[in-house]
């Protein structure tokens, strides 16, 4: 009879490891009950012997329980870090840590962005991000570490990212974080065309975004200027060391953003101010292609500042002989090329 | 003896994982016994995930006479996010006459646990019989300032509820 309730006894503790039987443990009431229901879960998640389902039970269970000690992140994250994983298992893990919301889980889902990932996992990733962006705002640094993950990211994936990678993109990609980002990747100083390739695409994610928060910057320009003072400076460098694209891009998006006064007065000191800074001439390329965008954004800061005239001056209008760099800024804008030649004219004689 | 085949039977009966299984829950909704789902499903001494597999199957079954149940245990504030959650996917399910009322409120209440926003939003496509007045909240909730249900607005407002 011993043996029988013996048996008895195996079997049903047998029965407390399938999956409905650890997901049980998510009803544990006291903080002590739930401390030790944690830890046998982080035991299960960690025992890559022990059945998948139940597992995977474990790694929901941890998610209810939202308890976001070091244990229990720890056991999550390497689950989730790890590729030999169960793609189901790793995305319970992403789902898990995304129900944490505190700053570790944030740190494991952000170094999970840089390990490959099935598609579907990094969806589970991005999901899981988009629950902790209350934190990630809290701090400019962090924005931008996430940022620079997300890039990585969809640069390591199959197919497109799915939509919540934009939707985190609007939302962290501020021009304070872009701009932080931009700094990175110029610091990261590398040389190659992987490099050349990030700073395209961090310039043109600043410029962007300054272009779309053009709204706020209108209402509040004192508390937009030190940024955007920052911004151009920095925009300035990629220009001075950038390659034809990337000069190209960065003259014709500032000359978009120069309607703006905020932008284009930093912006006019930076590439016609009076101290000609190295690099930093679209007239002095010999590319007619970037003196044509150099005219057309220095006559777009024109209303706004005194430099560009000066320069249009001195180191356009006298040195300026290809008819195709005239003519394609009359087709460009025939009022504004227009209005252009009046100004200069009436400068010339002016100075005459 | 006796005693200890009893002690062995209530073992057997009563360990924790083997009072009611998936599986016979799945029965049960199969041979449309909704009465004893809605047992389980209201009943706060079942295991939670027995209470959420309940709740799902009554929605799935489409089980008449459940949705105000499933309004109770979704309006209840002392019931897990997650089972309330369950509730409010099981509504979009089922949609009963009125879940329009129980659903958009509760999506537009930002304190409430963003799982029951989540699924409430999810079934309020199923439940809006006034295609305009859904798009405004769902534009509304575009807005919203947890990201998740946002984007899930917006994906649903662009889509038109589309899935």
């Amino acid at each position: 009879m011993r043996a029988l309730m013996l048996a008895a006894a195996v079997w049903a503790a047998g029965c407390a490891w399938t999956p409905t039987a650890v997901s049980e443990l998510e009803d544990v009431r006291s903080d002590e009950d739930r401390r030790r229901a944690s830890a046998r879960l982080c035991a299960w998640l960690g025992n890559g012997d022990a059945d998948p389902a139940v597992r995977m039970a474990a790694a929901r269970t941890l998610g209810r329980l939202r308890q976001a000690r070091a244990e229990e992140i720890a056991a999550l994250r390497a689950v989730l870090l790890r590729p030999v994983e169960e793609p189901a298992l790793r995305a319970t893990a992403a789902w898990a840590l995304g129900q944490m919301r505190s700053d570790s889980s944030l740190q494991a889902l952000v170094e999970a962005l840089r390990v490959p990932l099935e598609d579907e996992t990094g969806d589970y990733v991005l999901e899981a991000l988009a629950r902790h962006v209350a934190i990630i705002e809290r701090e400019a640094e962090r924005a931008q570490r996430v940022v620079e993950g997300l890039v990585y990211f969809s640069g390591n994936r199959r197919q497109p990212p799915p939509a919540m990678y934009d939707y985190l993109s609007a939302r962290l990609r501020t021009p304070e974080t872009n701009r932080r980002v931009l700094e990175a990747t110029l610091a990261a100083n590398r040389g190659d065309d992987g490099q050349r390739l990030a700073v395209y695409q961090a310039a043109r994610e600043l410029l962007r975004s300054l272009e779309a928060a053009g709204d706020a910057i209108r209402g509040r320009p004192q508390i937009w200027q030190p940024l955007l003072d920052g911004s151009i400076a920095v925009l300035g460098r990629v220009f001075a060391g950038g390659d034809r694209a990337a000069r190209a891009m960065v003259l014709h998006r500032l000359g978009r953003l120069a309607g703006l006064p905020e932008a284009a007065v930093p912006a006019a000191r930076w590439f016609a101010g009076r101290e000609p800074l190295p690099g930093l001439r679209p007239f002095g390329s010999a590319e007619p292609r970037l003196r044509l965008i150099g005219l057309w954004a220095l006559y777009r800061m024109l209303p706004h500042a005194v430099g560009p005239r000066a320069c249009l001056l001195r180191e356009w209008l006298p040195h300026e002989s290809d008819p195709a760099v005239l003519d394609l800024a009359r087709a460009l804008s025939p009022a504004g090329a227009d209005a252009l030649q009046k100004i200069i004219r009436a400068d010339a004689e002016e100075a005459r | 003896m006796q005693r200890s085949i009893m002690a062995a039977v209530a073992i057997l009966w009563l360990g924790p994982g083997c009072a009611p299984t998936l599986q016979d829950l799945a029965l049960r909704g199969q041979r449309g016994e909704f009465g004893e789902l809605m047992a389980v499903a209201a009943d706060g001494e079942r295991p939670g995930w027995a209470r959420e597999e309940a709740v799902a199957l009554l929605g799935r079954h489409r089980a008449e006479g459940a949705g105000a149940v499933l309004a109770r245990l979704l309006l209840d504030e002392r019931e897990s996010p997650w089972l309330r959650a369950a509730a409010a996917e099981a509504l979009g399910n089922l949609r009963p006459g009125g879940c329009q009322e129980t659903l958009e409120p509760l999506s537009q209440r930002a304190e409430l646990d963003a799982e029951i926003r989540l699924a409430a939003i999810r079934s309020l496509c199923a439940c809006m019989e006034d295609p305009e007045r859904l798009q405004r909240t769902l534009s509304d909730l575009a807005q919203d300032a947890d990201l998740l249900v946002a984007a899930l607005a917006d994906s649903l407002r662009r889509s038109r509820c589309a899935p």
